[in-house]
């Protein structure tokens, strides 16, 4: 499901199918690092368009989160937007990001993060795009359907 | 110039008949062309996509088939990406099922989690039959949607899905 109108109304139907959420998790920065931090958000974007074509039916995609990267309480922030998430229902939490800074911080925010390093996309040919961006959702496809194991059983 | 002169009458008779000719057509063209436009439509209607699949080379196991074409979504135009899975049946027909569970719209596989013989939807466990005949007792409540196929030079086409009755 996407942050939409439509999808959202579907939400509230039909609730107790969609348990998990993703937010994809975007630093900002307008000076040395803005090309990167625009780089990110590409990638992470195509690569979470991907995987919500495949889990659509048990997936919500809210917006992004984004902060300055210099910011002091990034990881408060993130550890509120787990807290509404589960209080919302949610049983998966998933922060996506290609910010290094979340790498192994599951425990202290209350969520489960997802680090991947992004690939410049620029000028890449939308064939080689195509596949490129496959290749990596694929490989998390399995860390999600994995991680909907383990709290089934 | 012939010398023959025009009466009043005459000329009045002409050029009435000229312009309420004109006026006539102007009404009666419109409703011409909406009564025949279905008619003319039937042609167009087939806005297939062509794929990179070859039509000589499919076999009774589902293979999936990507194929993507532009869509302008308000003044957004963006390159989209669809799947759908394709196999021949017994008759040797193509048949060619979309991937979007009818449940709420997750992506199947074909024997994805070792569900041989299966359409499976990882999301909430939705299975189907080859034929994409939803299977009674799992969430989906209707069969996957079939698309429409074409052949252009040993190429396969594909259309808008349509309701599957199977």
């Amino acid at each position: 499901m996407n942050w939409n109108g439509k999808d959202a109304a579907l939400f509230t139907q039909q609730k107790e199918y969609i348990d998990t959420a993703v937010v994809p998790f975007v630093s900002v920065d307008f000076e040395t690092a803005m090309i990167q931090s625009a780089e990110q958000y590409e990638f992470i974007q195509l690569l979470i368009a991907f995987l919500e074509k495949q889990f659509k039916g048990r997936m919500l995609v809210t917006p992004p989160h984004s902060y300055f990267s210099g910011r002091d309480s990034k990881l408060a922030d993130a550890a509120e937007w787990a807290a509404k998430l589960q209080k919302a229902g949610f049983k998966h939490i998933f922060f996506f990001t290609s910010d290094s800074f979340w790498n192994g911080r599951d425990a202290e925010i209350g969520a489960s993060v997802i680090w991947v390093p992004s690939i410049p996309l620029g000028a890449m040919d939308e064939g080689l795009k195509y596949s490129l961006i496959e290749n990596q959702a694929k490989q998390i496809v399995n860390i999600i359907v994995q991680k909907w194991q383990e709290k089934a059983l | 110039m012939s010398k023959q002169p025009v009466s009043r009458r005459q000329f009045l008779n002409y050029t009435l008949t000229g312009v309420g000719g004109f006026m006539a057509a102007g009404m009666l063209m419109p409703m011409v062309r909406f009564a025949v436009d279905p008619v003319l439509k039937g042609e167009a209607a087939g806005d297939f996509h062509p794929t990179q699949q070859k039509v000589s080379e499919l076999t009774s196991t589902p293979v999936r088939v990507d194929f993507s074409y532009e869509q302008k979504d308000a003044w957004y135009t963006s390159e989209v990406t669809n799947t759908a899975w394709v196999y021949k049946n017994d008759k040797g027909e193509i048949v060619a099922l979309s991937p979007v569970c009818k449940h709420l719209g997750c992506t199947v596989s074909w024997e994805g989690s070792g569900h041989e013989d299966k359409f499976f939807c990882p999301c909430h466990n939705g299975l189907y039959e080859k034929s994409g005949k939803n299977v009674p007792g799992t969430p989906p409540l209707k069969p996957l949607d079939i698309y429409p196929t074409a052949e252009k030079d040993g190429l396969l086409q594909l259309g808008k899905p349509e309701a599957n009755n199977v």
